[in-house]
């Protein structure tokens, strides 16, 4: 092979995806000639030169602002949550059986709890809070409010987050530190949803959607508990 | 779209409390969607800084990037990890940008001639030592984008022919021209 159809092919060369018959060609021409091979040598430098460039540059600490202020709500994805409060952990994967059986365990409990304070309520009262616009029921005192149903739907729910903060603090040492810190920087941010819901909730008791939120953001912990726990 | 992801594509960040964050989000939650930001951040304005070569144009592109995300978050299945998905949108918003530069980026992607597009001779003293970075920065910006995806990113030709709508010898003739102008750049 000649020396310029060898630097026309050494890119291909040096990536592996030259035919068998060209690789042979190029391969003897290195082993004669000096000025190729060191030619091949600094092609090879470069290349693990940018392969070992750092994955990531951190942006200025400022960005996120700016992208904050161009994010439009996305409410329509909020109003397809059910009527009344989902209870109890949403579908997961990777959740080995015996934490399944858990979970089905745990949205038989939780669901018989609201079937239950339904029932108390009674057909009326029910009708009132899955119908009424909020501010009808607000004129409605006889009604019962979202806060009120929620009430023993949130102690189940803090029942079986107390139970599974128990199981993870019994491996947590078998954690990586990685793991361990992304684990508490999700359960920070769901706190604070949490908090924020509930403190929401408690100042518009007749919010079926701040109810709904408030669950939404109990699953989440429970999901993140049990993932956390299976891992 | 699954047949256009590179083989070898960025770090995956495929555990279950990230898949997690990915959902919430989805679910309209922009604290959840935030973490995510923070989680992906470094790697796509390491991208939008290498393919643009300007820290201000990088700036609005990952925020175009996140912003984009956002609103096609709706889309994402979780046929991959999150971060390979994010990378590739952030690739086509980059490509996308500069399209919309005007007629002679097109020409840069579509010549197969691309040496008629040289720049002229740099006015760097060629004693000074550059780092990569540096000297990355300075490529044309038709071969700056096929060195980065190619050598920095990991895409193969096929796929950065593909979604740059050239042909494969365009993308390797770039390539070749970046590799080159690197060397020399670098004092090699």
């Amino acid at each position: 092979m000649t020396h310029e159809r060898t630097l026309e092919l050494l890119d291909d060369y040096v990536e592996g995806t030259l035919p068998p018959h060209d690789e042979r060609g190029v391969r003897r021409h290195l082993m004669q000639c000096d000025d190729c091979r060191a030619e091949e040598r600094e092609l090879r430098t470069l290349l693990d030169e940018a392969a070992a460039l750092p994955p990531g540059i951190q942006p200025p600490v400022e960005l996120w602002e700016g992208i904050a202020a161009r994010l439009e709500p996305r409410s329509a994805t909020v109003a397809l949550a059910p009527e009344i409060p989902v209870i109890g952990p949403r579908p997961v994967r990777r959740i080995p059986w015996w934490m399944q059986a858990a979970a089905a365990i745990a949205l038989v409990v939780t669901t018989s709890v609201v079937t239950l304070q339904i029932d108390r309520a009674g057909p009326a009262q029910v009708a009132a809070v899955q119908q009424q616009p909020a501010a009808q029921q607000a004129a409605a005192p006889a009604a019962r409010t979202a806060l009120a149903a929620f009430h023993p739907a949130e102690q189940e729910y803090q029942r079986a987050i107390g139970d599974l903060e128990q199981m993870l603090g019994q491996h947590r040492d078998k954690l990586a530190p990685q793991t361990v810190a992304t684990l508490e920087a999700n359960l920070k941010v769901i706190d604070k949803a949490i908090q924020e819901s509930r403190a929401a909730l408690a100042a518009d008791p007749n919010s079926r959607e701040l109810a709904t939120m408030l669950s939404q953001s109990y699953d989440a912990k429970l999901d993140v508990l049990q993932r956390a726990v299976s891992l | 779209m699954a047949t256009m992801l590179a083989e070898n594509p960025p770090a995956v960040q495929g555990t279950a409390v990230a898949d997690l964050t990915v959902r919430r989000a989805q679910e309209g939650d922009a604290t959840a969607f935030e973490q995510l930001y923070r989680d992906n951040a470094g790697r796509i304005y390491a991208l939008c800084l290498r393919m643009s070569g300007d820290s201000i144009k990088a700036q609005e592109l990952t925020q175009d990037v996140f912003v984009r995300a956002w609103e096609k978050l709706g889309t994402f299945q979780g046929g991959s990890a999150f971060s390979t998905w994010l990378h590739r949108l952030a690739v086509n918003v980059v490509l996308g940008d500069r399209r919309s530069e005007g007629v002679r980026v097109h020409r840069i992607y579509c010549t197969d001639e691309p040496e008629k597009f040289d720049r002229p001779a740099r006015e760097s003293d060629p004693g000074t030592v550059m780092d990569l970075e540096r000297a990355i920065g300075q490529l044309p910006p038709g071969a700056r984008a096929v060195f980065v995806l190619h050598d920095v990113e990991g895409y193969r030709h096929e796929e950065i022919a593909t979604m740059q709508g050239t042909a494969v010898g365009t993308c390797k003739a770039q390539l070749h021209r970046a590799r080159r102008l690197l060397r020399e750049a670098l004092g090699r």
